[in-house]
């Protein structure tokens, strides 16, 4: 009678944590996929990056299904209280704060790095670069934050 | 002298057969955050020491007490 919650609790915190795998492979894909064609825009690199952004939609497709693949079995009538439960659980919120806070370090860290680079090379777009860059480097240190310290 | 929180979590659970996940359970939190807490790599917060104190039947401060280590 115990173990069947527990078990139930352990499905969230590993479909939570699929979800942020997810996020961060999709963030990554198309924090890329931006970079390379401001950094490149007629380059073959950009023209592949526009042909592997065709297939986005499917890839988050298959995501989204894989992640709920780990809720198999559990009580769909329980889910919306084991997931507040899994949300409010302490040391997310602790992961949480430190991934916000680790977030904004690598934002504001970053800056300087991306106003050289923008000021040193001939770039077509330079705002859309600095402001892509500086959404991946936050969301990115933000979910590596959360997988690390949420284990 | 830094201080840092000690804690017999284990041991109590240990003479109460009970797993991480089952005392995870009593308290209302994940498994994961009794794992942090045991291992030393999370302070609870006051409600949760007494959820804690209270599931394993102890008092807190049998639970949790405070070590001083040199720097």
């Amino acid at each position: 009678m115990k173990s069947e919650p527990s078990t139930q609790s352990e499905l969230f915190v590993q479909f939570s944590r699929r979800s942020l795998w997810i996020a961060l492979a999709l963030l990554l894909a198309l924090g890329g996929y931006a970079i390379v064609i401001n950094v490149f825009p007629n380059s073959t690199a950009a023209s592949s990056a526009h042909r592997l952004a065709n297939i986005l939609p499917l890839a988050i497709t298959i995501a989204v299904a894989w992640a709920y693949l780990s809720l198999k079995g559990s009580a769909t009538d329980k889910r919306g209280a084991l997931m507040t439960e899994m949300l409010n659980d302490e040391l997310r919120q602790h992961s949480l704060s430190l991934a916000y806070r680790n977030g904004l370090i690598a934002v504001l860290v970053g800056q300087p790095a991306l106003a050289l680079l923008v000021a040193w090379t001939a770039l077509p777009f330079p705002e859309l670069l600095m402001a892509s860059a500086t959404a991946l480097i936050g969301t990115s240190v933000v979910l590596c934050t959360m997988l690390i310290c949420d284990r | 002298m830094e201080e840092r929180l000690k804690t017999t979590m284990k041991v109590q659970r240990a003479l109460r057969d009970l797993t991480q996940a089952e005392l995870a359970e009593l308290a209302n939190v994940t498994r994961k955050s009794i794992n942090a807490i045991e291992m030393g790599h999370m302070v609870p917060s006051t409600v949760l020491a007494l959820k804690l104190a209270r599931a394993l039947n102890v008092s807190v401060e049998t639970l949790f007490s405070i070590e001083s280590v040199a720097d």
